[in-house]
């Protein structure tokens, strides 16, 4: 597989970004349609991101419904500066960071996001190992790897250097990578006292 | 940390780049890559790892995607905000010409000569900053003007009427005054196009609101 080509993948159900970017400037000029399929094209992406500050499938439902409400006064304003996908991200972090202060306190995950995958003889938990991450690392990750930003936008987007983001990227593979071991592990040692208890 | 160490990391820490197409090609970090079997086994998660992650990215459930469907159709983008807008810069920019053209005697009496008349002159330049600000940021600031800035032309409109029906003063001095009625309007145009939107109810049956899913 090649390294454009898994890009590609994170972005397969979405809008390609020049066609997203069209869109949010007919939108800024306040046609509706295009409003609606800019809408339509990227809430899964702005979904998942609001579930990476969070970890938490209901804290990322009200957060996405947040965003989009703000982006319906907030799209005149777009100029095409940055992409409308990064746009669109750091409207969702100043939604959730509002309505977080609003409620006074911080994200904690009460409904986790489980993404089970068949590994070998068993199962992970993709989704829970990516919730145990820390929060600036999932945040990378989940921009990078299944949003498909470039570090560059992540950067924007997170507003910090590429920098922190590469390593940001970093930490946080080498955290899922260390965790799958262990859970393999973990489930190996379980399989073993099964074997050995039924003997 | 031993050399060892400090080369597997350089190695995973470039191929974690690389295959992100952030990072060229790095010969040494290769050849590691080639003859250490621990970043071999590494590298084989790191890769099904990510795999996995981009392939099975989790989707917005089906209720918040009707939600969303829902608040683009029935909360279209902005449509008027440029027109309030272009209100509010004409009548901060004409605002304190007139102002000047005043203080000249163009409309009548100057008010330079008096306190009061200075005072009043500052309130009003205060004013005219603020359909500035407004113009700039409609969205936040446009809604807390407008009380103000209706109050003020309403009065002013009323006080007009009163001095040249009085024939105290002809309506060509009370032209003065059009900045303020100008920027009135700015800011009713420019807070309607900036109304938040009301929260459509959201599909999800088991719904819980932010403040209290904890
Ligand atoms: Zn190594």
């Amino acid at each position: 597989m090649s390294r454009r080509q898994t890009r590609h993948d994170a972005r397969r159900r979405t809008l390609a970004d020049h066609d997203a970017d069209a869109l949010a400037r007919r939108a800024s000029r306040g046609d509706s349609d295009a409003f609606a399929a800019l809408c339509t094209g990227i809430h899964h992406d702005i979904w998942r991101y609001c579930w990476s500050l969070t970890g938490d499938r209901d804290l990322a439902d009200d957060a996405t419904q947040e965003t989009f409400l703000r982006a319906t006064t907030a799209i005149g304003r777009f100029r095409g500066d940055a992409p409308v996908r990064v746009w669109f991200v750091v409207l969702a972090r100043r939604s959730l960071g509002d309505t977080l202060d609003r409620a006074k306190r911080a994200p904690v995950p009460a409904d986790p996001v489980a993404i089970p995958v068949r590994d070998g003889t068993g199962y992970v938990d993709l989704g829970a190992l990516i919730t145990a991450l820390a929060p600036d690392a999932r945040q990378a990750f989940v921009l990078t790897q299944m949003l498909g930003f470039s570090y560059a936008d992540a950067a924007v987007a997170m507003d910090c250097p590429v920098g922190t983001i590469r390593s940001r990227v970093f930490r946080a593979k080498s955290a899922l990578v260390d965790a799958w071991h262990a859970d393999h592990h973990t489930d190996a040692a379980h399989e073993t006292n099964a074997e050995e208890a039924s003997e | 940390m031993t050399g060892d160490d400090t080369n597997c990391t350089h190695a995973r820490e470039w191929l974690c780049a690389y295959r992100d197409d952030e990072a060229d090609d790095d010969a040494l970090a290769r050849s590691h890559l080639d003859t250490c079997n621990n970043c071999q086994c590494w590298s084989a998660t790191f890769d099904r790892v990510t795999r996995h992650a981009r392939l099975r990215a989790p989707m917005a459930p089906a209720p918040v995607t009707a939600t969303v469907t829902r608040i683009a159709r029935e909360a279209p983008p902005v449509r008027h905000a440029t027109f309030g807008r272009v209100l509010l810069g004409i009548a901060a920019a004409s605002g304190p010409l007139v102002l000047i053209l005043d203080a000249a005697g163009v409309f009548g009496h100057s008010h330079l000569g008096s306190t009061d008349g200075r005072h009043a002159d500052v309130l009003t330049t205060a004013l005219y900053g603020g359909y500035a600000l407004a113009a700039w940021r409609p969205d936040r600031l446009a809604a807390g003007l407008l009380p103000v800035a209706v109050l003020a032309a309403a009065i002013t409109l009323a006080l007009s009427v009163v001095d040249v029906t009085s024939g105290a003063v002809s309506i060509l001095d009370e032209l003065s005054h059009l900045p303020l009625l100008i920027g009135a309007a700015g800011a009713a145009v420019a807070t309607r196009a900036s109304q938040p939107v009301a929260a459509p109810p959201t599909d999800r049956t088991t719904h819980t609101p932010i403040a209290h899913s904890v």
